[in-house]
């Protein structure tokens, strides 16, 4: 029988195995070695994904490269900051003022204290929020009324927590970082045609352009579950860019990053978290090791005959809590509806 | 488990396997010590799987099998002392010559019928775990074996015909 002969072949060669002893010091000097490349060269893939603005300092830190900063980049305090942080993702649709531009992007970004992962939790933009003074209004609105402090309040009374820092980033930013980075490979589950440009993007991985990514990005009443659905498309265009900023020879080439340093429509609120410290949190996550987290669908309600979203009662109150005790690992395994599928 | 734990008990088990998927000494070194880089790098990641050494065997069969990002595989087959195949110990030497015809024709099959057969005939793997290695279907799976076993008969009946026996 053949295959009698084949289990003989194959359990006689056992005996070539390579010696363990050499093959053994051979992998610890490898490991060694392009551990000490990465310290030097390798950047943090989620720092870009984390948000565009936290990364571009990042860059700049850990390629060592002399280019004007926009924020200043005391090198003062480098310890890391311990415990789980939390930076607000704001991304604006609608250029210039912030009287006209709306949030339709909101998402919290989770590091835990383990510095093993991030989450990105998104936030739906017709969730009903109380804002004072104003009343009952859509979260998205709390931005052009009340700017970056009422946002990130907005999400404090939502969630409970407080965000460490917040990012605000405009859909031009976005379109010029992709184009500045060659491109970024995002993956869709279902196949989408643009309302507003007729564009078909397929099922499947490719690389977007600029144009593309802000179309894609803007696509939500195509799409079955709406603002949901569009949120974990804006999650998987952070993963493309996660993993592509992981490319060393991109972000090693200072043209791309002193591109990067340039672009404008990103604004940082870091109050008083060190940019390198924050820097060395996010460089510790890679790209597979973000986590997309969002209500799978609507939850309707009617105040005052406009209809809004809310919370779903019965799962986003743990969500909060294991975002605030630094559980989300536990969260995510129990409710697998709200993890992004890749 | 720790990596320095992982490494003492399985590093000969995954030596042992990567000669089964490469088919010599040198190559096999190559692919384990290229995988294990990666894994010491990485371990947080691997000691998260359910059963580590399978994801480690995994990587090691996505490397084998990979053309296209097999960089490693590159450099082997660069490599001016490329594939010094290591004397297998022998009694006979000609029946070690008949019973190691089986190994060559191996080393001429494509990367993804091999590794079918070295999880089925060498891991012991039922066909549904060979899929989910391979990253294929299990008729897929199914397929790779049927077609490796028919070209290893062939191979050995022309043998015998030939008259060598």
């Amino acid at each position: 029988m053949i295959e009698d002969e084949l289990r003989e072949a194959f359990a006689r060669h056992e005996a070539q195995a390579p010696p363990l002893d050499p093959l053994r010091r051979a992998i610890d000097g490898l490991a060694a070695r392009r551990r000490r490349r990465r310290t030097v060269t390798r950047t943090g893939a989620a720092a870009v994904a984390v948000a565009l603005a936290l990364a571009l300092p990042v860059q700049l830190w850990r390629g060592g490269l002399e280019v004007p900063l926009p924020l200043g980049v005391g090198a003062s305090t480098t310890a890391a900051p311990s415990g789980p942080l939390n930076l607000l993702l704001l991304g604006l649709d609608g250029s210039g003022s912030v009287r006209n531009a709306r949030t339709d992007t909101i998402m919290l970004v989770h590091l835990p204290a383990d510095g093993s992962q991030a989450y990105l939790v998104s936030i739906e933009r017709d969730l009903a929020t109380d804002m004072p003074g104003v009343g009952t209004t859509k979260i998205n609105g709390v931005y052009s009324r009340g700017g970056v402090e009422a946002a990130r309040d907005a999400v404090q009374r939502l969630t409970g927590i407080r965000a460490d820092a917040v990012a605000e980033v405009e859909f031009s930013a976005l379109r010029s970082v992709t184009d500045t980075l060659g491109g970024l490979p995002v993956c869709l589950p279902e196949p989408m045609r643009s309302q507003h440009t007729g564009a078909l993007f397929p099922a499947g991985c490719r690389d977007y352009t600029g144009d593309q990514v802000q179309d894609l990005m803007r696509q939500r009443k195509i799409l079955l579950h709406g603002g949901y659905d569009r949120d974990r498309v804006g999650q998987r265009v952070l993963l493309g860019l996660a993993k592509k900023a992981g490319d060393r020879s991109l972000l090693s080439d200072f043209w791309v990053v002193s591109q990067l340093a340039r672009t404008p429509g990103i604004t940082l609120h870091t109050g008083d978290l060190s940019l390198l410290g924050l820097a060395m949190r996010l460089d510790r996550v890679e790209a597979a090791d973000i986590v997309g987290i969002s209500q799978p669908t609507f939850y309707v309600t009617k105040i005052d005959g406009v209809f809004y979203e809310q919370l779903d009662p019965a799962v986003a109150p743990g969500l909060f809590r294991a975002l605030r005790d630094d559980t989300m690992s536990a969260f995510a395994q129990a409710h697998p509806a709200w993890v992004l599928q890749e | 488990m720790t990596y320095e734990e992982f490494v003492n008990s399985r590093l000969g088990a995954l030596a042992r396997y990567a000669v089964m998927l490469t088919g010599d000494q040198h190559t096999a070194q190559d692919l384990v010590q290229e995988t294990m880089v990666r894994v010491q790098l990485n371990w947080r990641r691997v000691a998260r799987a359910d059963v580590p050494e399978r994801y480690v065997k995994r990587m090691m069969i996505n490397q084998y099998t990979d053309w296209r990002r097999g960089s490693w595989l590159r450099r082997v087959f660069l490599r001016p002392d490329a594939d010094q195949a290591v004397a297998v110990p022998v009694d006979h030497a000609q029946r070690t010559a008949d019973r190691d015809q089986i190994w060559s024709v191996l080393a001429t099959l494509p990367r993804q019928q091999r590794a079918a057969l070295v999880l089925r005939y060498y891991e012991d793997l039922p066909d549904v775990e060979i899929a989910e290695m391979l990253g294929c279907t299990v008729g897929t799976a199914r397929g790779y074996i049927s077609k490796a076993l028919t070209r290893l008969r062939e191979s050995a009946e022309r043998l015998s015909l030939g008259g060598v026996r």
